[in-house]
């Protein structure tokens, strides 16, 4: 009956158009929003690697990145003194979003103890500087910047970008993390923490301590939390949590869309079969007169419902790397392929299951209604 | 000769609102192997419905009906669909080919109903199809779309189709009502010919010229006069 099913829907290509359309714009959109669902799910394994093994020592309740977080310098040296606490790693640290005029998106300006860069960019995977990784020595308008923040302002190595009326020099650039999708330290611009809190306004005041502890870093978060419980101690589990807490509901909001997307695909592509059936009532009462069985009429619209999504759908997957490094480049990716072809493996097994249920359930029904007909009325239809 | 098809006592009754209208009322028939017969009658005299019975696409509300010996009306709808694959021919007054098939594939159509053990393979059913095209003359046409053809062909293609299985009778619900009177002539012929062969015709026409030569049974009210 395959052949059948390819034979009628070559007979009635217009028809055929209209559902692989369908299909293919349906497979294009959820394809794309599961892509780029899925880089930055990747992509926030980056941020994840900023916390990896360390704590952060915060006001309560503010989360990562600590931008929102104030405490006293004083407090934070007393952290940095406790027992748990490394000092040799461990730093003082001041997150800022600052925003600029000049691009969309925003800045964060990282104030750290010099020498202790890595303490904050470290188990971050493939993180490699351009230029200097340290402040050590420098003076006090010397930046490291990371990759989003050297491309807004077109900068490279030696060059001077000016934020918040000062200017600094780039002595290193991070280079990006992740697939492409902005993070939290590819907008940083990391500085000399006295430096930052004078030009932020807020002298003797600190966001958090980046805490690499001494030795269990579970034992050290409970004694911190009993020592301190005004207080934060933000781990990598619950930096884990935040971003999936705020991944989840782009995860709702992109799903809904996807959901909505499906929905009406399979019901244009059920209007189509339908039309289909109705078109063929006297086809389907002639073949059911001359002995064609019930299951075989099914198969029949099944098939040709599977073949039109299948077709739509592999136009869809072609479509979609594409669609995706167009849309990554309206978003603020940098290196763009569009002669590129990358789809991972569990997209792509997602998007072919979601082609064989529109094609199956779409034709469930219209191939239901075609064994229903008597042959006795299909063959006086007209 | 064995009686092929045997009606008796066949009333088929339908509702219409609160209304019962009886198009058949008692009718009796009976058609042997080889025979050709036509029915005649005028129109709402019941021989669509005695058709439609004897293709097994009906059952009758009372009575038995026996075609090859078998009693349909406690036959289920697989049963029947099953008969009508390997018993039945069907020719059509508006021929009622499949449009997006070839003329080929049109006839070898047919072959695909047949159940396991009765199926040919790919090859054999190609090879039958072409004899049976060949048959009625239109091997030089035999990749064509059916929308290619005139309606004389098309009908050809539909006996040819009819004849694939080797039925044990065909049914010709009108055959020549949408042809001119050269295609209705071959037509015939052709169906006379089919006949000759061994096979049963059973044939609805209006055209006393076409009934010629065939056994003629009249009916009337649901019941056959003569």
């Amino acid at each position: 009956m395959i052949d059948i099913a390819l034979k009628d829907f070559r007979a009635k290509k217009g028809r055929a158009a209209m559902c692989i359309v369908g299909v293919m714009a349906c497979v294009l959109l959820i394809g794309t929003v599961n892509l780029v669902l899925y880089e930055m799910e990747s992509g926030l394994e980056g941020d994840l690697g900023t916390v990896h093994g360390k704590l952060y020592f915060e006001k309560n309740g503010t989360g990562f990145p600590p931008s929102g977080s104030i405490i006293s310098e004083n407090l934070g040296n007393e952290v940095m003194n406790r027992s748990e606490v490394n000092p040799d790693k461990s730093t003082k640290a001041l997150f800022m979003p600052i925003q600029n005029d000049n691009f969309s998106g925003y800045t964060m300006i990282v104030g750290l103890t010099p020498g202790r860069e890595e303490t904050f960019i470290e188990n971050v995977k493939n993180v490699t500087v351009e230029g200097k990784g340290s402040l050590v020595g420098e003076s006090d308008n010397s930046v490291i910047i990371g990759s989003q923040v050297a491309e807004n302002f077109n900068a490279t190595v030696g060059s001077t970008i000016t934020v918040s009326n000062h200017k600094y020099k780039v002595i290193g650039i991070i280079k990006q993390i992740g697939t492409g999708w902005p993070l939290t330290i590819d907008n940083s611009i990391v500085m000399q923490l006295s430096h930052a809190q004078s030009v932020m306004e807020m002298p003797n005041l600190i966001s958090t301590v980046i805490i690499v502890p001494q030795e269990s870093i579970d034992v050290a978060e409970i004694d911190l939390q009993n020592a301190y419980p005004s207080y934060s101690i933000y781990s990598q589990n619950d930096t884990r949590k935040t971003l999936e807490d705020n991944l989840s509901q782009i995860k709702i909001f992109f799903n809904m869309i996807s959901a909505f997307i499906f929905a009406v695909s399979v019901i244009l592509i059920m209007i189509v079969m339908m039309m289909s059936v109705k078109e063929k009532t006297k086809e389907i009462g002639t073949m059911r007169a001359i002995g064609t069985r019930k299951r075989s009429i099914l198969a029949l619209i099944i098939y040709e419902s599977l073949i039109l999504s299948l077709i739509g759908g592999i136009i869809g997957i072609i479509l979609m790397s594409p669609t995706y490094n167009m849309l990554g480049l309206l978003m603020g990716a940098k290196e763009v392929n569009f002669l590129s072809f990358y789809i991972p493996t569990p997209i792509l097994i997602q998007i072919l299951m979601i082609v064989f249920i529109i094609g199956t359930f779409s034709g469930l029904l219209p191939a239901y209604i075609a064994t229903r007909i008597s042959p006795i009325h299909a063959l006086r239809y007209e | 000769m064995k009686d092929l098809v045997k009606g008796q006592e066949l009333w088929k009754t339908y509702k219409l609102d609160s209304t019962e209208v009886h198009a058949l009322r008692g009718l009796n028939i009976t058609v042997d192997e080889g025979e050709f017969v036509s029915i005649m009658g005028p129109s709402g005299s019941g021989k669509s419905t005695l058709l439609n019975m004897i293709g097994g696409l009906d059952t009758p509300t009372k009575g038995k009906l026996y075609i090859g010996g078998k009693e349909t009306s406690s036959m289920k709808d697989k049963e029947l669909t099953k008969m009508r694959a390997k018993d039945i021919g069907f020719i059509f007054q508006t021929f009622n080919l499949l449009p997006a098939l070839s003329v080929l594939d049109n006839v070898e159509f047919p072959m695909r109903n047949l159940t396991n053990g009765e199926k040919l393979d790919k090859s054999s059913r190609i090879q039958r199809a072409e004899e049976c095209v060949d048959i009625v003359g239109l091997t030089p046409r035999i990749k064509y779309l059916p929308a290619k053809l005139s309606g004389g062909e098309r009908q050809r293609v539909a006996i040819a189709r009819a004849l694939v299985n080797n039925p044990k009778f065909i049914l010709a619900d009108e055959p020549t009502g949408n042809l001119d009177s050269e295609a209705t002539a071959n037509i015939i012929n052709l169906l006379h010919e089919v006949n000759d062969q061994g096979t049963t015709v059973i044939m609805v026409t209006h055209d006393l010229d076409t009934a010629k030569d065939t056994k003629v049974m009249k009916i009337r009210d649901g019941v056959i006069e003569s």
